[in-house]
């Protein structure tokens, strides 16, 4: 076995290096995005759980508040806990640094800080961190780090990471931004956490508790207590203890207040990312899916191409399982090189897929931020093993063909020609009974299990892909008998040829088809899903002038604006009206949501929330009736609640019933929101602290004026960020676009893959037809003619592989918009179709495939009649 | 009407060098039925391509109607064949996506002839040639001789000035070898056409009126039996 593999399978790769690069290429690629998204996702997720170890250290229960900061009498009772050997408590709070880019400009956020406020000597059982007293030299810092943090309560300790980078040391003073205030720190030190802690966060900083609480006017509330008990247990006496200790603090509890494991805090945040997650997955997979089209196509090829020499062992009496080994050997010798370049490649492109990933994550979730790679080790097997699958999958198909072939069928063409037409025909059936799969599938995934969402689009794609053969044959039979029958020869013979090729030729359209109908698809959803938002920021966003804490941008909605600033401006003789925003995050049935307010009287005036069950006066008088709330579309569905219905919410004021008056339109957030008036608020929650205001002038034309007075007077540090109407809603759209970067990138790429699909096709194309290439310049084809034929093929097979793929591509976008999206993200997407993006993809496809075909076709051009001819 | 002078043409095989050809010379009259015999690899088969435009001599110089046919590119090699070539091979080289009828009006497709005055001509010659019944058969579906029948018929359709046929009967048996013999000595009879075909079948160079015998890439015999 060992001879016939090396004198017929590697001669034969090494005679056509070129096929056998292609193929590799089309698996590195595939390889490489599956790899690289796994890498990002995984890093992003590592990221959030080494600022959880770092900031949770050695602690085996945590105390939390579910609706935020809580009383610190709570770490009396557990002090006064049998079985608690250490507790310390932490305050945490997520600032912006503020630094001048340039000399002559004003500061402006440049990163941020994640401070935890630490009771220093306690701390030391949980997270042993290595202070540094300086560096040595240093001018007159001779005061211990230590002494600096406890009695400056406006000193901080930074990591050792962060100091470097922003050429910072002991001594110097970092700005950072809390509550709309620029506030002075002096770096008491800079210190390195537990070598345990796997690569911590830079943006780490610690200060004194006290001095913590005082800064983030959080005097006598904390955020955590951790837990130890005893180190010499056994595992199961551990556990045993800390259910104890559980049982025994949690009576004497506040209800917002509750004791867990550490973990369970990452858990949460690995359930918020996880549906974004997996679709970036599932996209980076259809790469691979696209490659083992290629895969398939080239197998195929060299099937026919050496069905001769199948049919001369088989008759010399090799077996044919024998055969089928020596096929799948070649595809697995080709898919081993891919997967190790797509390792390769797949490394060097995660640097920069990591970066969009985590923009987007820290747009729409939570701050991350991600120092390393983080490979984990089930993808050193996983890539392997997903990679070899794909291309054994892909080449078994055409290995079970060869195996087949009889040896006295191999020495006739004319057979293959009519398996061809049998497969049209019996891939057609295939392909509508996948199609059927894929609507019960999305029937599904709305109603029991959403990831069958994903496996919908995929069988879409693979129905389609079977509806290719007939298509091919049905539409290039119409093309040819009208184009010979008016004597146009080159393109009646180009249709011709492809009609009677399909084995090879309805593979490259699939394949192509595949890329497309991805692109044509995903683009409508995301147009769909822009025009969507862009109308609703035109209902919604009315104000003249939008400010908000600067550093929102960075940390998300955590720094709120000064409610002296409002007051006063709600005085300013030119401002018409003031318009505020609040939220916070809060827990609800176990998963994390926002509950935001906002003067909901001053609705029906600027009618500028889309109420979806009332309308705004009745909504308004409801209001004034009772407790009633509004929630967002996608908090709906997401609990499955509507109008009417009662939800019971945790506050600081205890357990709440809330009445929901209506549903309304909201894009901000996929959380789901419960909207409440702003004095609701206050009165369960004890304060109402807007993040975000809206400025509704009475002379638009003063909007400079009003824009300067306010960072005049309110951010001269730069503090704020001012928008004017126009300019936020082009900032709405423009973080709306950079969380579709990734998907850009990931279907450029499948195209990239397909397109090598059809040079390919060509390629082998053309050298299996060298003696009919030759016939026809025997008789008088010209050089010129002969590249018109060849790219007149690749053009008729991109514009099948066009057509076939916008239409997919639009009933594809149904699945996304109203499957996927509705089953994960609960977005209500109004349906809209690009229409200039689609007139362009069928032209665009086609020239795609004529310029593949350049090579081919200047190659075909070039052959000698005189050799071709008399080849067999 | 063709002159051939002193031509020559080698090939690379490997390592070695093979002459097909070593300064070859003769003329060929319009309308002449010439049989060209020899052992395997005299260089019948050369010739035969460098008289049809297919190669170009290493040396010396092809006229036809006292213009080179050599010297000139790769187009007006093309437009030569295209114009005054009709080529019959051993293995019919009929395009096999194509039908019959397809496959005869290649040649008026490339000249440009309104259809439907090609078609009518095709299906004339396929009657000629007896393959009316079968003009929507591919080539798949008939027999050797039914296939060398359409080579011959798409080789005829633009009334070329020159037929060439290389070993035409190689491939087929006795009896269909025979009707396509006679398919050519009709063709040879009109006197229009001028036919140069390849044999090693001393029978089948019986039936030409001039019979020209090669040997190691030289004409060692030229004569009119």
């Amino acid at each position: 076995m060992h001879w016939f593999f090396s004198t017929l399978i590697l001669r034969q790769l090494l005679r056509h290096p070129g096929l056998a690069i292609l193929n590799i290429t089309g698996v590195a690629l595939g390889v490489a995005v599956f790899l690289s998204i796994q890498i990002a996702n995984e890093s992003s997720l590592r990221a959030f759980r080494n600022t959880l170890d770092v900031v949770a250290g050695k602690s085996q229960l945590e105390i939390i508040g579910t609706l935020g900061r809580f009383d610190e009498k709570a770490m009396e009772t557990v002090m006064a806990t049998e079985g608690v050997s250490a507790a310390t408590a932490t305050i945490e709070e997520v600032c912006a640094v503020m630094e001048s880019p340039e000399s002559n400009k004003p500061p402006q956020p440049s990163t941020y800080l994640r401070i935890l406020g630490i009771d220093i000597f306690s701390n030391q059982a949980f997270r042993p961190l290595d202070f540094k007293d300086g560096k040595p030299g240093s001018a007159g810092f001779e005061i211990s780090s230590l002494e600096t943090l406890l009695k400056n309560h406006r000193s901080i300790s930074i990591t050792q990471s962060m100091a470097d980078k922003r050429g910072l040391k002991a001594g110097d003073t970092i700005n950072i931004l809390v509550n709309q205030e620029t506030i002075p720190l002096l770096i008491a030190s800079t210190f390195t956490p537990d070598e345990g802690a796997i690569g911590a966060d830079e943006h780490l900083a610690i200060m004194d508790i006290a001095a913590a609480q005082e800064l983030f006017n959080a005097v006598g509330l904390l955020n955590r207590i951790d837990i130890r008990t005893d180190e010499w247990l056994t595992e199961g006496k551990l556990r045993e203890r800390l259910d104890s200790i559980k049982t025994q603090i949690t009576p004497f509890l506040p209800k917002n207040i509750i004791i867990q494991a550490p973990d369970r805090r990452g858990n949460k945040v690995e359930k918020m990312l996880w549906a974004f997650q997996l679709n970036l997955t599932a996209l980076s997979l259809l790469s691979l899916v696209v490659g083992m089209f290629l895969i398939y196509n080239s197998m195929t090829t060299s099937v026919v191409r050496r069905r001769k020499e199948i049919g001369i062992l088989r008759a010399c009496g090799m077996s044919s399982s024998d055969v089928q080994t020596l096929f799948l050997a070649e595809a697995a010798i080709l898919g081993f090189i891919g997967i190790i370049l797509g390792w390769a490649l797949g490394l060097g492109i995660a640097h920069s897929l990591t970066g969009a990933v985590a923009q987007t994550i820290r747009s729409l979730y939570l701050t991350v931020s991600i120092e390393t790679l983080t490979i984990p080790f089930w993808l050193y097997p996983g890539v392997f093993i997903i990679g070899m699958g794909a291309v054994l999958l892909s080449a078994y198909g055409p290995a079970r063909e060869a195996a087949q072939i009889a040896p006295t069928e191999s020495f006739a063409t004319g057979n293959l020609h009519q398996r061809s037409l049998l497969n049209a025909r019996r891939s057609f059936e295939i392909g509508l009974a996948i199609c059927i799969i894929s609507g019960l599938s999305a029937l599904g995934a709305l109603y029991f299990y959403p990831p069958l969402g994903f496996f919908s689009a995929l069988s879409l794609i693979l129905g389609v892909a079977f509806f290719c053969p007939l298509i091919l044959k049905t539409g290039c039979g119409l093309i040819s008998g009208f184009c010979l029958g008016k004597g146009w020869l080159l393109p009646g013979l180009a249709a011709r040829q492809i009609a009677q090729a399909l084995n090879r030729t309805s593979v490259a359209v699939a394949a192509l088809m595949a890329a497309l109908s991805m692109m044509v698809g995903v683009s409508i959803m995301i147009h769909s899903f822009r025009s969507t938002v862009d109308a609703w920021i035109a209902q919604t966003v009315k104000a003249d002038i939008l400010v908000s804490s600067s550093a929102q941008l960075l940390i998300g909605p955590r720094a709120s604006l000064s409610p002296a600033m409002v007051d006063t401006l709600r005085k300013h003789p030119d401002i018409r009206l003031v318009d505020t925003y609040a939220e916070k995050k809060i827990t609800y049935a176990g998963q994390t949501i926002k509950a935001a307010a906002i003067p909901l009287r001053q609705v029906p005036a600027q009618n500028n929330l889309r109420l979806l069950d009332t309308t705004a006066e009745a909504m308004v008088e409801q209001i004034a009736r009772g407790d009633g709330v509004l929630i967002s579309d996608v908090f709906a569905r997401k609990f499955k609640v509507t109008r009417g219905d009662i939800l019971i919410v945790d506050t600081p004021s205890g357990k709440k019933k809330l009445k929901i008056i209506s549903r309304y339109r909201d894009y901000t957030t996929e959380l789901g929101i419960i909207l409440m008036d702003e004095s609701l608020m206050k009165k369960l929650w004890g304060d109402y602290l807007p993040q975000n205001m809206g400025l509704y002038l009475k002379d638009p034309a003063k909007l400079e004026p009003i824009r300067a007075m306010l960072i005049g007077q309110f951010a001269p540090q730069g503090e704020l960020m001012v928008y004017s109407n126009g300019e936020l809603k082009t900032k709405i759209l423009d973080i709306f676009d950079q969380t579709f970067a990734i998907t850009y990138v990931l279907r450029t790429i499948a195209l990239v893959i397909a397109g090598l699909g059809i040079f390919q096709t060509l390629t082998v194309l053309v050298s299996e037809r060298t003696r009919e290439l030759g016939i026809l310049r025997s008789i008088g084809v010209s050089q010129t003619q002969m590249k018109r034929l060849i790219i007149t093929e690749a053009a008729l097979l991109g514009f099948a592989s066009g057509a076939t793929g916008l239409i997919a591509g639009v009933i594809l976008s149904f699945i996304l918009c109203y499957v996927i999206n509705l089953a994960f993200f609960r977005w209500t997407i109004e349906w809209a179709l690009p229409v200039g993006l689609l007139f362009w993809t069928i032209p665009s496809v086609i020239m795609i495939s004529a310029l593949a075909a350049l090579i081919p076709a200047r190659r075909a051009a070039k052959l000698k009649i005189v050799e071709c001819i008399q080849s067999e | 009407m063709i002159e051939i002078k002193n031509i020559s043409k080698s090939y690379s095989n490997g390592e070695n060098r093979v002459h097909a050809l070593r300064g070859l010379s003769t003329q060929i009259a319009q309308g002449e039925f010439i049989a060209i015999t020899g052992p395997s690899g005299c260089g019948k088969s050369t010739l035969l391509h460098l008289l049809g435009g297919l190669d170009v001599p290493d040396e010396g110089d092809i006229t036809f109607h006292d213009e080179s046919i050599v010297s000139g590119n790769d187009r007006s090699l093309t437009l030569f064949r295209r114009t005054h070539i009709g080529i019959v091979f051993q293995f019919f080289n009929l395009l096999p996506t194509l039908t019959v009828e397809e496959n005869v009006l290649l040649p008026l497709m490339l000249k440009s002839i309104p259809h439907q005055e090609a078609v009518g001509r095709a299906r004339e010659l396929l009657t000629t040639v007896g393959m009316s019944s079968r003009h929507h058969h591919f080539p798949h579906q008939l027999s050797g001789g039914e296939m060398q029948r359409t080579a011959i018929a798409r080789a005829l359709i633009h009334r070329p000035a020159i037929l060439l046929a290389d070993e035409p009967t190689g491939n087929l048996d006795s009896k269909t070898g025979a009707l396509i013999l006679s398919l050519f000595q009709e063709i040879a009879g009109t006197g229009d056409t001028t036919l140069i075909l390849v044999t090693h079948s001393p029978e089948v160079a019986a039936c030409a009126r001039r019979q020209i015998q090669m040997s190691d890439g030289q004409i060692t015999s030229d004569h009119t039996p």
